[in-house]
């Protein structure tokens, strides 16, 4: 066991470049060849540098490409945590969920979970009206973006305030999420095709 | 070297024992784990909070070794038809990681919840002791 860990070095996991290759964490391997794949969870919190002040978004990273002591990753998914959800979850009020797999502008394809919370109970047409809307400004966001903005967009709250504004006139909405959005990528191949 | 090196923890915690791992980051490198069977000499005492923090501060001394500053915990409890929450294993360890000068990020429950599955036993009128 101890000559094991004497074998192993430790690799520096940087977040993708689109959120400016700030450090990630840590991990270690005898060899850099089993570190492709691995993932990795951080919160915009660490991120940022505390600059949004969000700890319930997630970002989920998978190392695709090792240059000696780095690991470079890119951007696999996020999610809200679940905890905060359920705390806005509440009685009396309706929470409408929508799930659509769409394609940004420069044809990268993401599905995107949301969720939208009213004050009130709302009718099943409101519903159904404001899932409509809430998929609308998902797909034409999705259309008029690069996918890099199109993430930014998601985790700094653009596209859920977006959504709101639409949202609120049809029934008074307490809160909007974005609350999943997940990348179907193959396993990691080279480092040509990534953002 | 970084000055920081963080760690995750992952410790379950159920009413018949503590079980506290300790990976990297990525989840897929163990650097050190420990069990309430390898301190507890009674198999009732596998899930006392005593030998949780006995486990966690030996665990510490594993971690300066490896020379780790802080960790990331997750917790989990039996889950399924069992307890979803934590057993006092869970609190007393995370305290003797912090008391051992280890520094503590977030703590994150991780039970996993199921959406449906298979009843409890005891009957609809209870566990008749």
């Amino acid at each position: 066991m101890k000559d094991k860990w004497k074998a192993k070095e430790w690799y520096t996991v940087l977040a993708p470049k689109m959120f400016g290759d700030v450090k990630a964490g840590d991990t270690v391997a005898d060899d850099p060849s089993k570190l492709i794949g691995r993932r990795i969870e951080m919160t915009v919190d660490e991120l940022t540098g505390k600059l949004i002040k969000n700890p319930n978004l997630k970002l989920l990273l998978e190392i695709y490409d090792v240059d000696h002591t780095n690991a470079y990753t890119r951007f696999i998914g996020h999610k809200v945590d679940g905890d905060y959800l359920r705390s806005l979850a509440r009685k009396r009020s309706s929470k409408i969920d929508s799930n659509i797999e769409i394609v940004t502008k420069d044809r990268e394809s993401i599905r995107v979970k949301s969720s939208c919370f009213t004050l009130k109970k709302a009718s099943e047409a409101q519903i159904k009206l404001i899932r409509k809307l809430m998929e609308d400004v998902i797909r034409s966001r999705a259309a008029s973006l690069e996918f890099n903005k199109y993430i930014q967009e998601i985790i700094l709250g653009k596209l859920s305030s977006d959504i709101y504004k639409v949202a609120k006139k049809i029934y008074p909405v307490r809160r909007v999420e974005i609350t999943k959005t997940e990348r179907a990528i193959p396993p990691a191949q080279g480092r040509e095709d990534v953002l | 070297m970084t000055g920081d090196r963080w760690a995750m923890a992952h410790i379950f915690s159920s009413f018949n024992n503590t079980v506290i791992t300790i990976t990297d980051m990525t989840g897929a490198e163990t650097i050190a784990r420990a069990s309430g069977g390898m301190i507890a000499k009674a198999d009732r005492d596998e899930s006392s909070p005593y030998t949780a923090m006995l486990m966690a501060t030996q665990l510490a001394e594993r971690l300066k070794e490896r020379e780790i500053t802080g960790i990331h915990v997750k917790v989990k409890a039996a889950a399924g038809r069992k307890s979803r929450t934590t057993a006092p294993g869970a609190q007393a360890a995370i305290r003797a990681f912090a008391r051992a000068g280890l520094r503590i990020g977030r703590i994150e429950d991780v039970t996993p919840i199921p959406h449906d599955g298979t009843k409890r036993p005891g009957g609809k009128r209870g566990r008749r002791v």
